[in-house]
């Protein structure tokens, strides 16, 4: 085969609705594969330590049904990875669920589904640190065994490996656990044998689907092309052109380093590269190399903090504005006298957010701060003890309406409130673990499984 | 004369890069624009370290990447993304003091990115 078109159908499966208008537009140039990123450490620890999914399951079951229903009338293979936003266990039973009712209800002919979890025994990271296996990633602090028991959850991120063997084993659609986003759409290519450096570079632009074109689009299909020794990315929506910035942008996208890409196996090195335009929508890119290095899979855990509340204060009084800190401490020093006889930081935390006063980039801010006419607080307490943390909210949310400061005018409320009830937050985790595995064989930590899904059609 | 980088770049943003990192992108359609500001120095680990405020400890990476015509900037996050207190968890607001940037209009002699 001289090439292979691959269709990225969205950056973020479920996250909301793909286009379906674009998704389709790239069916009429007949792929050899489908797929999707499902998930990412993106948004925080905490769909990995509550072990869910948050997207709206009828948003998933959409993107799933498109995708399937397209694979199965061509015939061309599909794959998911990082199923269920954190790739954990229960996401890729979720998301097989998923396709199975999909089946059932499209009356679909029998299919190979391999299903590919990579949650990691706690007990394999105790005897890893033992074994002298486990490195630390981008300025982790080293990891030991009593952080290994604060984590409630952790996941491998596999490489393409484990595809490659799955599709070997002759699987049509591929729900995988946590994965290199590179791996959803470089394993097909590999496993037919095209060049692997070249396979994982398709497979880092694809993995955002449109957000590798111009002008940004998110939620939109992006086609990638393999072929001996070029890749080529074109956008299936009409609204949208790849460009050879667009598309070195996507490369070093979500990269410490421009033109290094790390995968479990080695560093893909993008200094080479040149990037063309081919046609006015289609980009062509060459020069990736593949340095090959021992194998270290990396590897992610998060653990529980506490139950977390969440009162939102308005201010649009000046001189409340205008003695911030005073009005802030005073509310602080409150909280910490009413549980004196708990450790704040330890028992609970507080976490005070004045938007509107530099709270988004805090001491890394350069500006100098001009007062603004109104401000929101947003105040987020957390505690082991669920009722605790209600109260430290109310407690904190309640001294700033009463709060004191030189030369204040105002003597009703001090804030305009949401709401006079605690907000129940999503529990609060942290991350644990963001390390790496020293593993010598190349499907470790991945467990394979095939099923046939049936869902009562004929081929 | 100089410049304003938001006048010059094409796109300048930030993300997270892995939970422990935030890299902001800066990214130029013209060539020559490019090099200009590759070649001005004014953006380096000591300038990054004093815009954000943070040691050059903190400042990752500066590097130019031609093949791309951008530069990435990487810089340490002050908490891991998502911990309870992390403002921004994508890292996405954080590259909005590379806006006011000086270039200016006659590269410094010997100077460019990173060094």
């Amino acid at each position: 085969m001289d090439e292979l078109r691959i269709l990225s159908a969205t950056g973020a499966l479920g996250a909301t609705p793909f286009d379906v208008d674009s998704f389709r537009r790239g069916l009429e140039r007949d792929p050899h594969m489908v797929g999707a990123d499902a998930g990412s450490n993106d948004v925080g620890p905490y769909g990995l330590g509550a072990n869910t999914c948050y997207f709206p399951r009828e948003w998933v079951k959409h993107d799933l049904r498109e995708l399937l229903l397209a694979a199965r009338a061509r015939g061309i293979p599909m794959a998911i990875g990082t199923a269920g936003h954190m790739g954990t266990d229960y996401g890729v039973d979720y998301h097989a669920g998923l396709l199975e009712e999909i089946a059932r209800e499209a009356g679909l002919a029998p299919f190979r589904l391999a299903k590919i979890y990579t949650e990691l025994d706690l007990v394999d990271v105790h005897a890893a640190i033992d074994d002298g296996r486990v490195e630390e990633l981008d300025g982790a602090p080293v990891l030991d065994h009593t952080t290994v028991d604060a984590t409630a959850r952790a996941v491998a991120v596999i490489g393409v490996e484990p595809y490659v063997e799955a599709y070997r084993q002759g699987a049509e659609v591929v729900v995988a656990g946590r994965s290199c986003d590179d791996a959803i759409f470089a394993s097909y290519p590999v496993f037919r044998g095209f060049d692997k450096a070249l396979a994982i570079h398709l497979g880092k632009v694809l993995e955002c689907a449109s957000v590798a074109g111009e002008p940004y689009m998110a939620r939109h299909t992006m086609m990638g092309t393999i072929r001996e020794g070029a890749i080529r990315f074109e956008p299936m929506s009409p609204k949208q052109v790849c460009t050879p910035v667009s598309v070195a942008a996507h490369s070093m996208y979500e990269e410490s380093h421009p033109h290094r890409h790390r995968i479990p196996g080695g560093v893909v090195h993008l200094d080479d590269c040149r990037f063309v335009q081919v046609d006015p929508r289609t980009v062509e890119v060459t020069g990736a190399r593949l340095e090959e290095a021992p194998r270290r899979l990396k590897f992610e855990g998060a653990g529980f903090v506490g139950y977390r509340f969440v009162g939102i204060v308005g201010v649009r009084d000046p001189l409340t504005i205008a003695n911030l800190s005073a009005f802030l401490e005073y509310a602080h020093g409150r909280v910490v006298g009413q549980f004196s006889d708990l450790t704040f930081g330890c028992d609970y935390q507080v976490h005070v957010h004045p938007y509107g006063a530099g709270t988004i980039m805090g001491d890394r801010d350069p500006r100098e701060r001009r007062l603004p006419d109104e401000l929101a607080i947003v105040i987020e307490a957390t505690a082991l003890d669920e009722e605790l943390a209600r109260t430290v909210c109310r407690m904190y949310r309640k001294a700033l309406m009463v709060g004191v400061y030189p030369g204040q005018k105002a003597t009703t409320g001090k804030g305009a409130i949401l709401a006079d009830e605690e907000l129940k937050g999503m529990d609060a985790y942290r991350w644990t673990m963001y390390h790496t595995l020293r593993v010598d064989d190349p499907l470790a930590h991945a467990r394979l499984e095939l099923v046939t899904v049936d869902g009562g059609g004929h081929a | 004369m100089s410049d304003r980088l938001v006048d010059l770049a094409s796109a300048i943003r930030s993300k997270n890069a892995g939970i422990h990192r935030i890299t902001c992108d800066v990214m130029f359609a013209d060539r020559a624009v490019y090099e200009r500001v590759r070649d001005a120095g004014v953006l380096t680990t000591a300038t990054v370290a004093r815009l954000y405020g943070v040691s050059e400890d903190a400042v990752v990476a500066v590097v130019a990447h031609d093949p791309g015509q951008g530069i990435k900037i990487t810089l340490q996050r002050a908490l891991p993304s998502g911990s309870p207190g992390d403002p921004d968890i994508l890292g996405c607001q954080q590259h909005a003091p590379l806006y006011d940037v000086e270039v200016p209009s006659v590269p410094a002699a010997g100077a460019e990115v990173g060094s």
